[in-house]
């Protein structure tokens, strides 16, 4: 976790630069971490904070100001590429400022799609996950063996079983309803799926691999079929 | 597997004390020295089992302590050439041993015998973490019934969190007549759930609940079908391959007569 995140104290305020090549998740974190070891250091509300680095959509950019203003004080957030665009601004201010390109509607779904999937990860699991075990994921979750009574597997995205599932699988944990649990040998006691929660029968055959999901609001099982 | 083997459950009351008892019997009663290690610590039983409670002067806390030496606290069985039992203190707790320290005694102890069988306490707490620290295999203890197979599923993760890899399984007090009628999970059940390899499978046997009370382990008895299992489970632990006893034809009702003149 070393060095993903560096201060840097600049005349007007402080610049910090996120790794480029970690997460969001990761990097919100490590900064959570770095601001409330520093906190004093922020005494001074008229701070200006510059972020550089890592690429941020818009959602995570709001949500990083958030966090400044609401448990730090600090109103003046702003990101390296419009930071970029003041400094040009000032200098020569009879140039008009570049305008960036409206966003039609196209692209604006696009790029929400693309952050709702750019920094899950997905972890892929091989082994069996046994009684007392937590599989937490933001992304999707693959598991090469079984899920045994007492095991969990929670994910923001789908789940994949590649054996029994007999413990519980939570799909769409944070609220996301495109998603599914698929397993081998669907036979769990309960089965989450976005904010509904199912009780299944007691099964112990089934008939090949099933997909649970979402359909009007409903949770759907159907065998897995090649379309 | 391997020469130190703890012998584990997370439940309690499924056997391991019984269980540890016999295969270390077993173990002895094949030439091989042996040290059993109770390490539970506070509800000590396995010196009752073995009938060797009177002559407990140190114990396992007293060892780690240095209140003696290792050798003073080690009971040697009489009846057995070979068996050797490190007892428990019953008067203290889980935490007056440290996982680090059981480390190093188990260490000391694989240098005089053949195998150590650790019998570990109820539950997965420090108690659990003393008993695993210096193993390098176990034998997991289940009971055909959910909730005990639950504990032993947590178990086995547990293990495999540690670094043990050699994780074999023992199934006791199995009814072949109710597994029959669909009243107890069948070994096949069990199995298929926990997934791992199976060392043996006991019978329930009344005379393990005499033996018990005797202090003389089952396996040591020829009559017992328990003590045959054991027999054949400790042949098992020594790499020998040995089939699977058939308790289906053995608690037919032939198999009772025949049991019956054997005696």
């Amino acid at each position: 976790m070393q060095g993903i995140i560096t201060f840097k104290g600049k005349e007007k305020g402080l610049e910090i630069y996120l790794d480029e090549r970690s997460t969001y998740p990761v990097l919100r974190e490590e900064l959570m971490e770095k601001l409330k070891k520093n906190q004093d250091f922020f005494r001074d509300s008229d701070t200006r904070v510059v972020i550089r680095g890592k690429k941020l959509s818009e959602a995570q950019r709001k949500e990083l100001r958030r966090v400044f203003s609401m448990d730090f004080g600090i109103r003046d957030v702003i990101y390296g590429d419009e930071a970029d665009l003041m400094r040009e601004a000032e200098l020569k201010i009879e140039k008009p400022p570049v305008k960036k390109p409206e966003p039609d509607e196209y692209r604006e779904e696009v790029e929400l799609v693309s952050g709702a999937y750019f920094d899950a990860q997905s972890i892929f699991i091989n082994h069996t996950v046994r009684s007392g075990q937590r599989i937490e994921c933001e992304g999707d979750i693959v598991v090469l063996g079984d899920v045994n009574p007492g095991g969990e597997v929670i994910a923001g995205g789908s789940i994949a079983v590649f054996g029994r599932l007999r413990g519980l699988a939570h799909a769409g944990c944070s609220g996301r309803k495109d998603v599914c649990v698929a397993a081998v040998n669907m036979c769990p006691k309960q089965l989450r799926l976005s904010g509904r929660v199912v009780t299944f029968p007691d099964r112990e055959e089934t008939g090949g691999p099933e997909v649970a999901e979402m359909r009007d609001g409903k949770v759907v099982i159907r065998p897995v079929s090649v379309k | 597997m391997e020469n130190v083997i703890v012998i584990t459950s997370g439940k309690g009351g499924v056997g391991k004390t019984t269980s540890t008892a016999n295969l270390g019997t077993g173990l002895a009663m094949q030439g091989k020295k042996v040290v059993l290690v109770d390490t539970d610590i506070g509800l000590r039983n396995l010196d009752v089992v073995l009938g060797l409670e009177n002559r407990i002067v140190y114990d396992l806390v007293d060892v780690v302590e240095g209140t003696c030496k290792l050798k003073q606290a080690l009971i040697k069985d009489k009846r057995y050439e070979g068996l050797y039992l490190l007892p428990a203190a019953q008067t203290r707790n889980k935490m007056a041993v440290a996982p680090e320290q059981m480390k190093e005694l188990i260490a000391e102890l694989e240098q005089e015998f053949d195998y150590v069988l650790i019998d570990c306490p109820a539950g997965i707490e420090r108690g659990f973490k003393n008993a695993v620290a210096g193993a390098k295999s176990a034998i997991v203890v289940t009971v055909p019934e959910v909730s005990s197979v639950r504990d032993a599923d947590r178990i086995i993760g547990l293990l495999s969190a540690s670094g043990i890899e050699d994780v074999r399984l023992l199934i006791n007090r199995l009814r072949p007549d109710l597994v029959r009628k669909g009243d107890m999970l069948a070994i096949d059940d069990t199995l298929e759930i926990l997934g791992i390899d199976l060392i043996g499978v006991i019978p329930e046997d009344e005379m393990i609940f005499r033996s018990s009370n005797l202090g003389e382990p089952a396996v040591t008895d020829k009559a017992s079908l328990a003590g045959e299992a054991y027999r054949n489970v400790t042949r098992r632990i020594m790499g020998e391959d040995v089939p699977m006893l058939d308790l289906e034809q053995k608690t037919g009702f032939f198999g009772r007569i025949k049991r019956l003149f054997s005696k």
